[in-house]
This record gives structure tokens, C-alpha cells and sequence, in this order.
């Protein structure tokens, strides 16, 4: 920034140097720190990626990252794993991101039976046999429950209810996810049983819909049930082959004549066509992990079994599930009203109605008059932000296509973006080059960014 | 519970640094686009397994109200919502401070943030246990119709144009129809395109229409003469008593709002400020202001979004129901540290409860000090040229809404956004609306869809339950009556002429 005082000039000269200084300290040191990775032939040379397809916190990821730190502490890999969280429409944008990337064995997805869900339920178009499965690790079993005050008193009781009665006792679900299909799968049971589904979402949201007695009866994870229990649920089921040892009290639904075992296990996938040999490699680490005492004490803590399975047996056990939920019909009656529509047409007569008012406005009062006037100014402020937004769209298809570093590129970005806002002459530009931190910003700020996103808080930037 | 306050403050000298560094951290996260506060929370719970059970809390909820917090900074100095609770800020904290009072904006803002904070406080030590169960009480029709109390109110925020201000927020509605449908969960009119399959995400969409549209802006803005803010006095950011007692009506009411939203499970902090900001504009004296710079905007928002923490943590403690996503993963943190949440935790553990509770008040004292002291020096981001700022923010939120699903589609989503935003602004159509309507509509659906799907498709239990009836005549009263008021208002301009006869006589 130009000052009038030297004084104060060399403070900021001063101040200058000393932010560069130790910037190139730091960039040394991480560089040090992060260096002699790629003379190792052997897979894997470098970092792989580990995509959880929900956002941070969740289930998944808490389960990917207990791995993920298992591997590290115990050097199972001489590379990192990367935890890259790619959220959103019941896990498919991760997974179809996984499915796109390069079968190298350096994109990696964990995904629980949601996979199997989406592609039945018609959410998307491929389902496992788009991808290499390696392991299926982490058992947790289901909870059939319903409210303490609940005129059910044995798993038996509610299917013959759901008989007699069908299609009014309201079963509480995620539609289209695993939960859904686990009622599903149990009303099949019983030929001539019927529950109505429910959207409910969430562990904690189907917790209190029962509780609340807004529905009848609905599937939590073992886990989920423990820590809701004394709030008023009580369980009817559990859907393991003998009863737990942790809630003894719970009998299965097999000991009551129901065949509904089922539990929810992890499936760790590869993109399809990834070599056998790293598949296998992988599914080595991985078992090796679930056998490490971290794993069986945070494990338990769940109330989760430190189950895996590879090879031939697993899956054998992913064509049980995919059978099992192929065999149901997920579709539900269509009782809500025609929403798109309806808000399709709102805005359309809306926006008419917002013109005509508009024009009116305009011709009563003198409005056209003043436009008129702008109009040389306005068409080059229109041109200046055409010219930005053109800019803009330039890099993030350079970010998204090409394969330049991102702190190049936000670099030249950033200085084109400063100039269109500095002024386009050549007085204006050489005053820009030579008498402002301009520069230094440029290049000082894209490496700031990257290393607070990659290093800190582990976010790989395009 | 002495012995934990003890602990919390002058005992124990970690407690202390954890509930300095953790809102600290917070309050940085929440200031930075793309960085949420759920985000830190869950990327800082596998460090805290070397922790005492009480310490990791103490953290961890310490993350929770600086991230809260923070967005109010950029938000209000920079229009670039640093997190969706904050983009209600946007509207009045940013005219406020390129009016040349960012200090004052972030003063209401701190202020208001600290008030909310301790109210819902207040109900979480004192009413946790009886209220915990309101939010079970409650079935799908009631949620559905208390959210369309407030998607009605859209009519009240429109600003001077109704039409607009209609129009504005059906497009909000119509952005969320892409996508997931929040009631049945089958993707629709995604036109194929598989990104869309989850919808435009929160984020990129608010960055977009408020930070990027605002860029456009001001990057077109030829000739350094711009309005750029060149004294600002650092004065105003402690208010004095008499603002405090000005806005004090505002401040409760806002706050009971906030912690009412917050017990609700599935509705966030930004719905919080969105309905706190409606009602106190409707109560207004000055409804005309609200968008323009108007402290009772600020005010509602921040004292909101603060009073949702702790309207989210009643369920929590005393139900281990998580009341937000964070919620969530402070349950979890209590499962890792092998405490098992639910009715018992408030016997069985004492301490941990009493801990999350203490926290929560000595976190937003801290956020309150480090706010304050730090806002002097924050609110000079407002008089950096924009040759400086300008590039600096745009990166921000490209890099920021990558981050949030490490994705390349919300980036474009945002730029899209961006230029939707700033078309609208060009046309004066009032932004709010849109926000309330895109962040209200998917919640409302689901609702009514999941009342809908156990009821057979029956509306009968809307007008049968009395909560779901009051908010629906409620809704009723609130859309009937800003057409009545605009039909008599625009038959009185008509007999004056000119509407701009109505607006000298204001000024």
C-alpha cells in the first residue's frame, strides 16, 4: 500500500519481509516433511483416497476414520490414507464418484448396504457389480422396537396385527435406505402383513416419532437402541442368529418364527477392473486392522462385532443381501400432491404477475427517462462483470480440467481478478506491478489456502 | 454442579485453555466459508480419545459456539455468509457496514450473539428436563404447519414490492425441487445429470447469491471511486446501556425463538434466524428498514442463531436426542468416551452433563471477550481496497464450496448462483424471501409427506390437532393480511399520482 510517511513505509516493507520470510521457512520445513515418497515402486507409493460418501460425523465416517488411524498408528501402509467426504443424495454422488475414478487401487469407497438400495430403489443406474468389493467389515445387528406403552408384546403379536390389519400399523423408515428395506425384508415373513412407511430420516428422528407414538413400530441399530432405551423404546427382536451377549434380554427373531437375520455391515469397494493383487492387498489391511485391540474396544463400545469377511466368503454374503432386497417391492402408495408441478406453476404466474406490476410501476412513473440516461455507464459496468464471470468459469474449468497446480492457477486468477478491479490502463497496471502488495498477495495467499485446506484439515483441493 | 463451575473456570488451568481454543477455532471456522463448525468438530473428535471424557466436551462444545459465532464477521463486513446460520445477517449487518458502521454492526451482532446465547442458557439449566419432551409431542402435521407459519411470512419480508418479494421466494421453492424429494427420497427432475441427484446444496447457493453476487458487483464498479468505507471509527462496539435496553425486547424475543427452533430436531441455526428475523419484522416499527441496514435485523439474527446451541442441547442432555447435526457428533463423542447417552445420563454421569452445560456459558463469555476485544482490528477488513479484498474473497468461497462435499459441481452451482443473485439485485427482487423460501420448502415437504404417507393421504389431522390448527389459522391471518394492507396501499398511491409523493413525505 503507497504511504506518504517512510516511516511508516518501512514498517510495511519490514512487516513485508518478515511474512515472506517466514512463509519460506514453512514451506522448507513442509516440504522436508512431506518429501522422498516416490522412489518406492511397490504399490502403494502414494496417498490413497478413502471416499466416505456422507458428511463428517456420521456413522461411516466415524467407522472409516477409526480405520484410517488404525492403519497409520500401526504402519499397516507405508502411504496415508485420505478420508475424502463426498456427502449428499442418500451416499450417491460418493459412490458415483468412486465409480468414475481410476481403477489404480488409489480410489478406495466405503459404503455400507445403501449401495445395494440406491440401485434397487431406482435412485441410480449401477449398484455392486459396478465395483470391486474387498472386504465387508464391522457387524452391528437391528432392533425391532416399539414404545414402552405399546400394545405389542412379542414380534409375534405385531406381524399378526400387520395381517389382520394391513396397511395401518406405521413402520417408521428412511425410504429407500437400509432401514426400509429391513421392514420390508421382515413383513415378507409373514405373507398377508403390511406396514405403511413412514419418511423419517435419522436414528434419533424414528426414536421419537415411536416415543412419541406418531408410529407403531420401527428398526434401530443395536447401538441406536442401547443409548434410547430408558427414554421409552423397548425392543421386540433383535435380528442376530443367537441372542446378544451384551442385551441378553432381547429375543431373536428367529427363536419367535421369523427368518430375519440381518445385520449391517461396511463394504469396502474399488472401482471395477482394479488388479486382483490389490484388492487382495487391501483386504489384508483391512483385516489386519479389525484384528488390532483399538478396533475391538471402540468397536464394542457400539456395541458393534469386529466382523470382516473377503474373498469368495464375502461375497457369498453380498448375494444373500442383494437377493434378500431384490425380493421386496420398495414402492409406496403416491399420496402427496403433485409438488413440483404446483411450485412450477406458482413461479411462473408469480414471475408474470411481477412483470406486468413492474411495468406498470415503470409507465406511471418517469423511470424510462433515467435509464435512458445510464445507459453508457451501464453497458460497460455489464460488460466489466460479463468479463469477470467469463474470467471466473475460465478457472474453474482450468481447475476442474487441466492438470495445473491449484496455486498456480489461483495465482494468475487472483491477479487477473485484482487488475479488473484496479483499472485496465497501462499506468494503472505498472502502478499495480511495482507499488502495491499485489503481488505478494498473489502468490503468498494460494499457498496459505492450501496448506490450511490439505494439511490441516485434510480437504484435497481440486 | 460448584464443583464443575470451579473446574470449568479458575480449578482447573486446561479447562480454561481448552474453552479458549476451542472457541477460538470456532469462531476462525465459522468466519471461513466451506469450513462449518460440524466440520472441525468431527475432524477434532478422533484427537480427543487421549482426553478425559470431560475435557473433550469441554472442547468440543467450546468449537460449537465459536463456529456459531464466527460467521457473523465475514457475514457482516464482507456479505460472504460464513456459515448458513448467518446469512440473515447478511441482509441488514453488510448495508449497515458499508454505511461506514461495521463497528456498530459487529457490536449488535457480539452483543446480540452473547445475549441469545445466555437466554437459551437459561432455559437449558433450568427447564431441560420439562421442556425435552415438547419436541416428541409434536407429529409431522404440526411441524409442517409451524414451518408454514413461517414460509407465509415470506409475504412480510418482501420490502416495498410484494410481487417481487412473492416471486422471490417461489424461485427459493423451486430451487429445491432438483434433487432428492425430501418426502419420499426418489430423485426428480434432475434432467439427467447425476450431480444433481442430491440437489443444490445450502451453501453454494447462499455464497453464491449473496458473496458472489456481490463480487460481480463491485468488480464492475469502474473507477476506484467506489463505495468503499474510509474512516471507520472504531467506536461502537461496546454499546452502551441504552442500547441495550432499546433492543432488549427484540433481543428475548429472538432468543425464545432461537431455543424454541433449536429443541427442534432437523431444523438448524439458520432456520432459527430466518424466523426470528420474520417475526421482528412483522413487530417493527420500522418494517421498511429491515434489508436496508437495519439494527433490529441484526439484532433477530444473531441473538437466534446464538439461542439454537442451546435450545439444540436440551434434547441432548436430557434425552440424548441430538437437536443438529453437531448435536449429533457430540453424541457420539460421548459413545467413543464410553458414556452412554440417553434418560440416564443425567444420573449416572452428572459431571459430563453439568460439564457440556457450564461449557456452553463460559464458551459464549469468551466468545464475548475475544469478539470484542478482537473487533476493532476485524472491522478494519471493511476499508481494504478492493484490489486487496476482492480477490481474496472470490477464492474463499470457490475454495469454500469445494470443500464442502470436495466437489467441482457446487463450485459452478455457486457462480451460478452468483449471477442469478446478481441479476435479482439489478432487478430489485428482494433476496430474503428466496433464502427463506429455499431453506423452509424442503422441510415443510418432508413433513407433510411423512404425515401424509401414516395418514393415508388424509389432511383431516391438520385442522384436528390443535398445535397444527393454531399455526395453520395463524398462516391464514398472515397471508390474508399483507394483500389487504397492499390493496389499500396501492389504491391510496393511485389517488396520489406518483408513489414517489408517499416517500418524501417519509424522509
Amino acid at each position: 500500500m503507497p504511504n506518504d510517511s517512510t516511516s511508516k513505509l518501512t514498517t510495511h516493507m519490514l512487516i513485508r519481509d518478515g511474512v515472506w520470510l517466514a512463509v519460506l521457512i514453512a514451506m522448507i520445513w513442509y516440504s522436508m516433511d512431506s518429501g522422498s515418497n516416490d522412489s518406492n515402486s511397490a504399490y502403494p507409493n502414494r496417498p490413497i483416497t478413502l471416499i466416505v460418501p456422507f458428511g463428517p460425523g456420521g456413522e461411516s465416517d466415524t467407522f472409516a476414520r477409526m480405520i484410517q488411524r488404525t492403519i497409520a498408528e500401526n504402519q499397516f501402509l507405508d502411504q496415508e490414507v485420505v478420508v475424502k467426504n463426498v456427502g449428499g443424495a442418500g451416499a450417491t454422488i460418493g459412490s458415483g464418484q468412486a465409480r468414475k475414478a481410476d481403477p489404480d487401487g488409489y480410489t478406495m469407497l466405503i459404503l455400507h448396504e445403501a449401495l445395494i438400495t440406491a440401485q434397487v430403489s431406482g435412485k441410480v443406474s449401477y449398484g455392486p457389480e459396478s465395483f470391486e468389493p474387498i472386504a465387508a467389515s464391522g457387524k452391528t445387528n437391528m432392533v425391532i422396537a416399539v414404545a414402552e406403552d405399546s400394545p405389542y408384546q412379542t414380534l409375534q403379536e405385531l406381524m399378526q396385527a400387520a395381517k389382520e390389519t394391513p396397511n395401518e400399523l406405521v413402520f417408521a423408515a428412511n425410504l429407500g435406505a437400509p432401514v426400509h428395506y429391513a421392514g420390508l425384508i421382515l413383513e415378507k415373513e409373514l405373507p398377508g402383513a403390511h406396514f405403511v412407511y413412514t419418511q423419517k430420516g435419522g436414528g434419533a428422528s424414528r426414536f421419537e416419532a415411536v416415543i412419541g407414538g406418531h408410529v407403531d413400530v420401527s428398526a434401530f441399530s443395536l447401538g441406536e437402541y442401547v443409548s434410547f432405551k430408558d427414554g421409552g423404546l423397548r425392543a421386540i427382536a433383535i435380528s442376530s442368529e443367537v441372542r446378544h451377549p451384551e442385551a441378553m434380554e432381547i429375543p431373536t427373531a428367529k427363536e419367535q418364527g421369523f427368518n430375519f437375520v440381518h445385520a449391517n455391515m461396511h463394504f469396502w469397494w474399488f472401482p471395477k477392473e482394479t488388479e486382483q493383487s490389490k484388492i487382495d492387498f487391501m483386504a489384508d489391511v483391512i483385516r489386519k486392522c479389525m484384528a488390532t485391540p483399538q478396533v475391538h474396544s471402540q468397536l464394542a463400545t457400539r456395541l458393534s462385532e469386529p466382523f470382516i469377511e473377503t474373498g469368495q466368503p464375502m461375497k457369498d454374503v453380498l448375494k444373500d443381501r442383494i437377493g434378500k432386497i431384490q425380493s421386496v417391492d420398495a414402492s409406496s402408495p403416491d399420496v402427496l400432491p403433485n409438488i413440483p408441478l404446483w411450485v412450477s406453476v406458482a413461479t411462473v404466474v408469480s414471475f408474470v404477475y411481477w412483470l406486468l406490476s413492474k411495468n406498470r410501476a415503470a409507465d406511471s412513473s418517469g423511470t424510462i427517462k433515467k435509464t435512458e440516461e445510464n445507459d453508457g455507464m451501464s453497458g460497460r459496468y455489464l460488460q466489466t462483470a460479463g468479463v469477470f464471470v467469463g474470467v471466473t468459469s475460465l478457472y474453474l474449468l482450468a481447475l476442474e480440467y487441466l492438470p495445473i497446480d491449484f496455486r498456480i492457477l489461483t495465482s494468475i486468477y487472483m491477479f487477473d481478478v485484482a487488475v479488473l478491479c484496479y483499472g485496465l490502463s497501462r499506468k494503472q497496471f505498472k502502478r499495480l506491478i511495482l507499488d502495491s502488495y499485489v503481488p505478494d498477495m498473489v502468490i503468498l495467499f494460494p499457498l496459505v489456502v492450501f496448506f490450511v485446506f490439505q494439511s490441516f484439515f485434510s480437504i484435497q483441493l481440486p | 454442579m460448584d464443583d464443575v463451575i470451579y473446574n470449568l473456570t479458575i480449578g482447573d488451568p486446561v479447562n480454561l485453555f481448552w474453552v479458549g481454543l476451542g472457541t477460538m477455532l470456532g469462531i476462525l471456522v465459522g468466519a471461513i466459508p466451506g469450513l462449518t463448525g460440524a466440520m472441525l468438530i468431527a475432524l477434532t473428535l478422533p484427537l480427543t480419545y487421549a482426553m478425559q471424557p470431560t475435557e473433550a466436551m469441554v472442547l468440543l462444545v467450546s468449537m460449537y459456539v465459536g463456529s456459531i459465532s464466527g460467521g457473523l464477521i465475514t457475514a457482516t463486513l464482507l456479505r460472504m455468509p460464513g456459515t448458513p446460520a448467518s446469512v440473515i445477517t447478511t441482509l441488514d449487518g453488510y448495508p449497515m457496514a458499508r454505511d461506514g458502521k461495521p463497528g456498530r454492526a459487529l457490536g449488535l451482532g457480539i452483543m446480540s450473539s452473547f445475549v441469545g446465547g445466555l437466554i437459551s442458557w437459561g432455559f437449558l439449566i433450568l427447564l431441560a428436563k420439562p421442556i425435552s419432551h415438547i419436541s416428541t409431542e409434536l407429529g409431522d402435521f404440526d411441524y409442517f404447519a409451524l414451518v408454514l407459519v413461517a414460509l407465509v411470512l415470506i409475504a412480510s419480508v418482501s420490502g416495498k414490492s410484494l410481487a417481487a418479494g412473492i416471486f422471490s421466494g417461489l424461485f427459493g421453492i423451486l430451487v429445491t425441487i432438483p434433487g432428492e424429494s425430501p418426502a419420499t427420497g426418489v430423485t426428480r427432475a434432475t434432467l439427467g445429470i447425476e450431480q444433481l441427484n442430491g440437489g443444490f446444496d445450502l451453501l453454494p447457493v447462499l455464497i453464491g447469491l449473496f458473496a458472489v453476487s456481490q463480487v460481480i458487483h463491485e468488480v464492475a464498479q469502474k473507477g476506484g471511486a467506489v463505495e468503499q468505507v474510509s474512516k471507520v471509527k472504531p467506536e461502537g462496539i461496546l454499546l452502551g446501556a441504552k442500547d441495550w435496553v432499546a433492543h432488549l425486547v427484540n433481543m428475548v424475543r429472538s432468543s425464545v425463538i432461537g431455543t424454541w427452533v433449536g429443541i427442534l430436531p432437523g431444523i438448524g441455526a439458520n432456520v432459527g434466524s430466518v424466523m426470528a428475523y420474520s417475526a421482528a419484522k412483522s413487530m417493527s416499527k420500522e418494517p421498511e428498514a429491515f434489508g436496508t441496514g437495519s439494527e433490529e435485523g441484526v439484532v433477530a439474527s444473531e441473538a437466534a442463531n446464538n439461542a439454537t446451541i442451546g435450545g439444540a442441547l436440551i434434547p441432548l442432555v436430557a434425552m440424548g436426542i441430538p437437536g443438529s447435526v453437531i448435536d449429533a457428533i457430540l453424541l457420539g463423542a460421548l459413545i467413543l468416551h464410553g458414556l452412554q447417552p440417553g434418560v440416564l445420563l443425567f444420573q449416572n454421569n452428572p459431571d459430563v452433563v453439568y460439564t457440556i452445560i457450564f461449557t456452553m456459558l463460559i464458551a459464549n463469555i469468551a466468545m464475548f471477550g475475544m469478539m470484542v476485544l478482537s473487533a476493532k482490528w476485524i472491522s478494519r477488513l471493511a476499508t481494504i481496497p478492493r484490489h486487496y479484498l476482492l480477490p481474496v474473497v472470490i477464492v474463499f468461497c470457490v475454495v469454500g464450496s469445494y470443500a464442502l462435499n470436495n466437489r467441482m459441481f457446487d463450485v459452478w452451482v455457486m457462480l451460478a448462483f452468483g449471477v442469478v443473485g446478481f441479476i435479482m439485485e439489478r432487478n430489485k427482487i428482494p433476496l430474503a424471501p428466496f433464502v427463506i423460501g429455499f431453506v423452509l420448502a424442503p422441510i415443510a415437504e418432508e413433513k407433510l409427506g411423512a404425515g401424509l404417507q401414516a395418514s393415508s393421504g388424509s389432511y383431516l389431522e391438520l385442522v384436528q390437532r390443535p398445535v397444527a390448527l393454531t399455526f395453520v389459522l395463524i398462516s391464514i391471518v398472515l397471508v390474508v393480511w399483507p394483500i389487504y394492507k397492499s390493496l389499500i396501499k396501492s389504491r391510496s398511491i393511485r389517488d396520489d399520482g406518483d408513489g414517489q409523493a408517499e416517500q418524501k413525505e417519509k424522509s
